[in-house]
């Protein structure tokens, strides 16, 4: 028990100070390249979307993600969205968002390694992350009028 | 000296390079049917330069699903340059589509299939090399070893595994290529012996994409020759595109006897091959309710996939998949003798078939979804499945074939909307109506005038299901929703008569029978961003739960409450 208590004050603790996110941190691409996260924090902010072709929630949220893409592109702001689908069902993921026409670039994590790793936990999960690697805003999940907040999130880190 | 190691640990980790951060998920379910559990994790990222470390606790007495467990559950450590990765500890890893190995941790089925042990990799723009050795241990349900439960896996499996991967890229052109031993310590219970048995796994993969056109495929063979195929292409058009995949995976020829029975049968697809389904994961609660359960060890079949969009963000998609197995089984002679046995009477090598003696299943789906002045999402969505589950007997005899199976039938379609009503309220609806047909068809050959019989697997010929769910939500802080999911009868061996009611199912009783209605309130509230908490009071029904053609029976929770926090930090 008291290992437990440890590990919750350290947590709450760990809020004092900010959070990062490894540059370096390697992303999959759907057609088996790996590429680095800097790739995209070198021209601007990044925020981060994990989803999954059976998230109905996820799917909403994507029309907003494509919208802020395409209104902060010139401003160096990037979308990178990385599905959790597993492989068993990972072709649906790449005719998904090519049917639909999405500008942002789309990752794979089958085995939600890096979801795990920025800790995600819920579907859908937004992590905004500054050029230096800091974690600007993480959100749970998706409820319609969320892409309000996250706007705001975004113009705060582009200022 | 802990006191003095703890603390010394905290601050150095406060003060220096070293970036932490972490998340912990605890869900808590108490009912009155004694499905009762409580489930802890932490997990803990640090990054420091080119290092990074995962750990993860757990203190889950009891689980949900799986077996008790409290302490340390998984840990890396890896190394990572731009051209060199090193890890050590828990590794997931995927190569390819997962013919060869695909290492997933899915708690919602209680699936495992990640190794301990260390991976190294180099890659450069042009090629990479990839190399892992570890073990797998790993637990599953199974009727074949002592202590059968549904919620609680009773046989362990295993394995150690070495494995390499090289890739080189050329313009639009990836190819893999793959190696993988394992050594099976596999456990007989009827012997109560461990045989060391031992696999060998060589295969490729190849991915050609451009703006119009793309192409996957992986072929993977055993030392015995036992393959698997799989192939994925997409065609972009104007609006339009059309996917079309293919799998033939043949690992194990097993009588519909053996068929499920991976202790006494260790030859065949290893639990660390996770492969394309090539079927759709749905999100709506019925079809996942009914998914097919794929069988790696002999399966092969299709899917097409056709999706047009339309105006406002809207899209119109017809999916259709089908599959058998390889073989037609039935009960043969064996040598001459008055013994009968299964044996392959018949068989298929390219295309599945859809004679009932194939084990086949197919699925129509159509989904129609867009938005209606962008405040109005609407998904409507019909899918329609046969799949022959369980074949018990077939003999062939001058008087006709004697045959036994159970099939399902089902059509079901799902809807659900939601309306924006401002900036950040909305509300929601979703309702799902779905009838099944499942039981046993029977013919005997061999009386006169025989018919073929039909018995359900209800205590009526069908059953009709209907959910629905009325939801009202306030961004980004909280929501609310109410759900409840109804049936006209319920499977003949999974009635629970005497049901505890709640209040809803008791208001309810005017107009639904309340034996067959299960109903919860569910409240979702973000208490910060990356803090959520959810409470949940009512009764689930039992039944099976699939997560991508796995699938396990979760038992029904009876009137109760269910807390759930996850919180990053």
């Amino acid at each position: 028990m008291i290992k437990y208590l440890f590990l919750a004050l350290f947590a709450f603790l760990s809020i004092s100070y900010s959070q990062k996110v490894q540059l370096n941190l390697k992303l999959h691409r759907i057609d088996g390249r790996k590429i680095s996260l800097n790739q995209y924090l070198s021209k601007g902010p990044t925020l981060i979307n994990f989803w999954a072709t059976w998230c109905g929630p996820c799917k909403k949220e994507m029309l907003h993600l494509d919208k802020l893409a395409s209104t902060y592109k010139d401003d160096g702001f990037s979308v990178v969205s990385i599905s959790i689908d597993t492989q068993r069902s990972l072709s649906e993921v790449k005719r998904y968002v090519r049917s639909k026409g999405y500008k942002f670039d789309v990752f794979i994590d089958p085995n939600q390694q890096i979801f795990k790793k920025l800790n995600g936990n819920i579907m859908p999960t937004n992590i905004l992350v500054d050029t230096d690697g800091t974690v600007a805003w993480m959100h749970y999940g998706y409820m319609p009028g969320d892409e309000k907040n996250m706007e705001q999130e975004i113009l705060q880190v582009l200022k | 000296m802990r006191a003095i190691l703890l603390p010394i640990l905290f601050y150095s980790t406060l003060y220096s390079q070293i970036n932490l951060s972490g998340s912990y998920v605890s869900s808590f379910g108490d009912s009155q049917n004694d499905f009762n559990y409580f489930d802890n994790r932490i997990n803990i990222n640090g990054d420091w330069n080119n290092w990074s470390s995962w750990i993860e606790f757990e203190h889950s007495n009891p689980p949900e699903l799986g077996r008790i467990n409290t302490g340390l559950r998984k840990f890396r450590l890896d190394y990572s340059t731009n051209n060199i990765t090193v890890k050590l500890g828990d590794l997931y890893e995927f190569w390819g589509n997962g013919l060869v190995l695909n290492m997933v941790d899915d708690q919602s089925i209680d699936l495992d299939t990640g190794i301990r042990g260390g991976l190294f990799s180099y890659f450069s723009d042009g090629f990479s090399v990839e190399m892992l050795v570890g073990n797998q241990k790993t637990w599953r349900s199974t009727s074949q070893a002592p202590d059968f439960d549904e919620r609680i896996p009773n046989y362990q499996i295993n394995n150690n595994i070495y494995a390499g991967k090289f890739s080189f890229n050329m313009n639009s052109l990836v190819n893999e290529f793959y190696f993988m031993k394992t050594e099976d310590s596999h456990y007989l219970p009827i012997t109560k012996k461990t045989n060391q048995l031992d696999h060998q796994i060589y295969g490729f993969n190849s991915i050609f994409a451009n703006q119009i056109f793309d192409i996957n495929l992986e072929y993977v063979t055993s030392i015995d020759s036992d393959n698997a195929f799989y192939l994925n292409s997409n065609y972009y058009l104007d609006g339009l595109t059309v996917g079309i995949s293919y799998k033939n995976y043949l690992f194990n020829q097993l009588s519909p006897y053996d068929r499920w029975d991976f202790v006494n049968n260790p030859k065949g697809a290893l639990f660390i091959q996770q492969m394309p389904t090539v079927f759709k994961s749905h999100s709506s609660l019925y079809l996942g309710r009914i998914t097919h359960l794929i069988d790696y060890n002999d399966e092969l079949g299709f899917s097409i996939a056709v999706e047009k969009m339309m105006n406002n963000n809207g899209s119109f998609v017809f999916y259709y998949s089908q599959a058998s197995r390889h073989d037609e089984w039935a009960s043969v002679r064996k040598d001459n003798l008055s013994l009968y046995d299964w044996g392959i009477v018949n068989s298929t090598s390219i295309m599945p078939s859809s004679e009932w003696t194939y084990n086949p299943f197919r699925e129509y789906y159509l989904e129609w979804s867009g938005y209606v002045d962008s405040k109005l999402f609407y998904q409507i969505a019909y899918g329609n499945n046969q799949d022959v589950m369980d074949i018990f007997s077939s003999q062939y005899s001058d008087k006709g074939h004697s045959y036994s199976y159970e099939m399902l039938q089902a059509h079901t379609m799902p809807i659900m909307m939601s309306y924006q009503l401002d900036a950040k309220h909305s509300v929601s609806m979703q309702f799902e109506y779905q009838t099944i047909k499942k039981g046993m068809y029977g013919f005997n050959s061999a009386l006169d005038n025989s018919k073929e019989v039909f018995g359900s697997s209800f205590e009526k010929d069908s059953q009709i299901n209907r959910f629905i769910s009325i939801g009202y939500s306030r961004s980004p802080k909280w929501s609310v929703s109410i759900n409840i999911d109804n049936t006209n009868t319920d499977d003949v061996f999974a009635i629970e008569k005497g049901r505890n009611n709640n209040v809803i199912e008791n208001a309810l009783h005017t107009i639904i029978n309340k034996d067959f209605t299960w109903s919860t309130v569910d409240m979702i509230y973000n208490i910060y961003n990356s803090t959520q908490l959810t409470i949940s009071y009512g009764s689930q029904r039992g039944g099976v739960f699939c997560s991508n053609g796995i699938c396990r029976y979760v038992q029904p929770f009876e009137n109760g409450f269910k807390f759930g926090i996850v919180a990053a930090f």
